[in-house]
Formats: structure tokens, C-alpha cells, sequence
């Protein structure tokens, strides 16, 4: 088989990966430097990196312990505190139809519950 | 001040080859500085990294850099390429480090003299790695969700991501020496964390080769490739990027690096 260069994706990411990120080390006291500290270009590399890269350090990965404890009790719970609420709606209010907003205050909540499933 | 060196590699040298070498990023005119018969790529350039937000913008610097060096080693030969933004402070710094590090960049230009680098990666297909693997016994059961299914399920879950791990390893440890035992040399590299639509990562590695003597690294791959649920993804040819190590590590303070 024949290797990708730089003009297809694959070779394009490998040169960006080879001179990002390897290359010749050098020993940091004759660069230009901040506290010792060679400079480097930080928002190119940021520009460059993947969600991937993103996730491995941290920043997208918030969201996971707020879903992950959601559970079957945790859903079985919400479900029975939202009834509870649209019951209470109901009694205080004139009889009307409520069926269809009861549903759509539900719904967001089970379909939360499914996609934090699907990611689990 | 534009008194600082942003340097693109390193290459053998003389005197006579004082000369321009067309331009680099932002289209700076570059030069080589020659000492002891060692030459730095350089241009002119103010004490700050180059850096943007901007991603077109950085692959257009990125590009630059490394055609610079393709420009280089068509005229002086394997150079030893700088990782993007290596900047010397200003040229006295610059002579300081090609003369203190002599011979250690002779030595390194000897060894990379005439070599090329490519880049490996290999995904197989999870399904494929679990077919190695004794099937997971009871197959979830997606009516139940409640209770003791549940957790059935996360620990199938739990069993199924160990046969993948392992069985990664077993292919890694199948592929790597097929590779390494047609190349010069093999450093191995992180795996990539996550699947994307190729698979499971498997192998990834960078290979140098002498110029020329590609043929076998190409057969190896392409058998590779051909094996059901495998591709293979193959870069290069590249500068020395990955074999070029550390340089000057002897020197006082900050050796971090170690030879």
C-alpha cells in the first residue's frame, strides 16, 4: 500500500501531530522563555486538537458525573414527582383538558433519562 | 525587537552555503547560519511564538515549517527538523547552542544521514476483537431495564470492554514485530483513547527507513490491510521528527530531557 502525504486528511494530521509535537528537544535556557519555561504557540495547539484531545483534558467532561447518576429509581422518582406536581396542577385549577401540557412537562424529563441510557 | 531566531532544523553545512533559502512562514525570508560546519534554518523573527486561534491559519504555518525543511534537506541533505516555534533568543544564543552541542549534532545528523520517517496506525474493527474471544455468555435483555438487569448489563459491559483491551494487545503484539523487522526503527506510540468509524486503535507507531528501502514496509502494511475488518492507515514520507530526540541535554540547568 502507498502512504498518505500531506495533501490528503490523514497525512495533513500526521504532519501537524509530527511538528506540534515532536521534533528536536532542546534544552530550554537559550530560547525564548517565560519563567523557564519555552514558549509555545497555546491557542494554535488548542485550534489544532480534537474534541478527543479535549475530552482527555477535561473540558467537556462536566456533563458525565451530572448524567451518570441517573438511574431506573432516579427516573422512577422524577416520573412520580412530576405526576404528583400535574395532580396538584390539576386539583388547583378548573377542569380543563391538561392532558397535553402534563405530557409535554414529562417528556423532557424521559427523554433526558434515555439519552444519558444511550451514553452510559 | 526582530533579533530572536525562529529555527526550522539542522542541517551539515559549510561556509559556501550561506545562502537564502526562499522563504518561510508568513513568507520571511530565510537564511542559513552557518557554524563549524553545522547550519541553522533560520529567519529574523521578534521574541514571541507564533500562535493563533485560527486553525486554517495554523495549518498554513504548520505547512510552511515543514516545506521549509523539505526545502533544506534537498539542498544539504536528512536534517534534523525543530519542532514548530523553536525560537532562539537572538543569534549569539544560537552560535552558543551549534557550538556547545557539536558533536552532539554531528553524530545525529550521522545516524538520521539518508533515512526517512512514516507513520502507522492500525484499527481493527471491535467486533472483529470479540470474535477472538469466547462469546460473552446471555445476551442483554433490552425489555428489562429495571433492577438486577441493569447492573447485569453494566458488568457484561465491564467484560466486553477487558476482551476488547485484551485482545488489542494481542493484535498489537501480532503486528509490531511483522513491522519493525522491515524497518531501521520502530518507536511505538500512545493509542488513540477512543473508537472512531475504523475501530479500535491497535497499533500506531512511527517508522524510519532508508531512503529507498520502502518496499518492504509497504508489503507488510498492505497484508495488514487486506485482513478482514483491519485498515490500515500509512503516512509519509516524513523528516526525522520522531527520531531526532533530544538535543543539548547535557547542557546546565533545566536537563530534563536525559540522553
Amino acid at each position: 500500500m502507498e502512504p498518505e502525504t500531506e495533501s490528503a486528511d490523514e497525512g495533513l494530521a500526521g504532519l501537524l501531530n509530527r511538528a506540534l509535537n515532536k521534533g528536536a528537544i532542546l534544552n530550554a535556557d537559550l530560547l525564548i522563555t517565560v519563567n523557564d519555561v519555552p514558549l509555545v504557540a497555546v491557542r494554535l495547539q488548542a485550534a489544532i486538537a480534537n474534541v478527543e484531545t479535549m475530552i482527555e483534558y477535561g473540558i467537556m467532561t462536566e456533563w458525565e458525573p451530572a448524567m451518570a447518576h441517573i438511574d431506573d429509581d432516579y427516573l422512577a422518582e422524577t416520573l412520580e414527582t412530576n405526576d404528583e406536581a400535574a395532580d396538584r396542577i390539576d386539583a388547583d385549577t378548573e377542569p380543563s383538558d391538561r392532558s397535553d401540557e402534563r405530557e409535554r412537562r414529562v417528556t423532557p424529563v424521559e427523554s433526558t433519562v434515555a439519552d444519558s441510557r444511550n451514553r452510559l | 525587537m526582530i533579533e530572536s531566531k525562529y529555527t526550522y532544523c539542522i542541517v551539515s553545512a559549510t561556509d559556501e552555503d550561506r545562502q537564502t533559502l526562499g522563504t518561510g512562514i508568513d513568507e520571511e525570508p530565510v537564511s542559513v547560519f552557518v557554524q563549524d560546519g553545522i547550519g541553522a534554518v533560520v529567519h529574523d523573527c521578534p521574541s514571541e511564538a507564533y500562535d493563533t486561534d485560527d486553525r486554517s491559519q495554523a495549518e498554513t504555518w504548520v505547512k510552511q515549517h515543514n516545506r521549509t525543511i523539505e526545502r533544506a534537506a534537498n539542498a544539504f541533505g536528512t536534517p534534523l527538523p525543530m519542532t514548530f516555534d523553536t525560537i532562539f533568543e537572538d543569534e549569539s544564543s544560537l552560535r552558543t547552542f551549534l557550538v556547545k552541542h557539536q558533536s552532539q549534532i554531528r553524530s545525529r545528523l550521522d545516524v538520521l544521514a539518508g533515512t526517512e520517517e512514516y507513520g502507522v496506525r492500525i484499527y481493527c474493527e471491535e467486533d472483529v476483537l470479540l470474535k477472538e474471544s469466547d462469546p460473552v455468555s446471555d445476551s442483554p435483555d433490552s425489555s428489562d431495564i429495571g433492577g438486577m438487569a441493569y447492573f447485569d448489563q453494566k458488568k457484561r459491559e465491564k467484560q466486553r470492554r477487558q476482551e476488547i483491551a485484551e485482545n488489542t494487545k494481542s493484535r498489537f503484539q501480532s503486528y509490531f514485530p511483522r513491522i519493525e523487522s522491515v524497518v531501521d526503527e520502530i518507536t511505538e506510540e500512545d493509542l488513540e483513547r477512543e473508537n472512531d468509524d475504523r475501530g479500535r486503535n491497535v497499533l500506531t507507531a512511527s517508522c524510519l527507513v532508508a531512503e529507498g528501502e520502502i518496499d518492504g514496509l509497504k508489503q507488510v502494511l498492505g497484508d495488514i490491510d487486506d485482513e478482514p475488518g483491519v485498515e490500515v492507515v500509512f503516512t509519509g514520507p516524513w523528516h526525522p521528527y520522531s527520531f531526532v530526540g533530544s538535543l543539548g541535554s547535557d547542557a546546565p540547568s533545566t536537563d530534563t530531557h536525559g540522553t
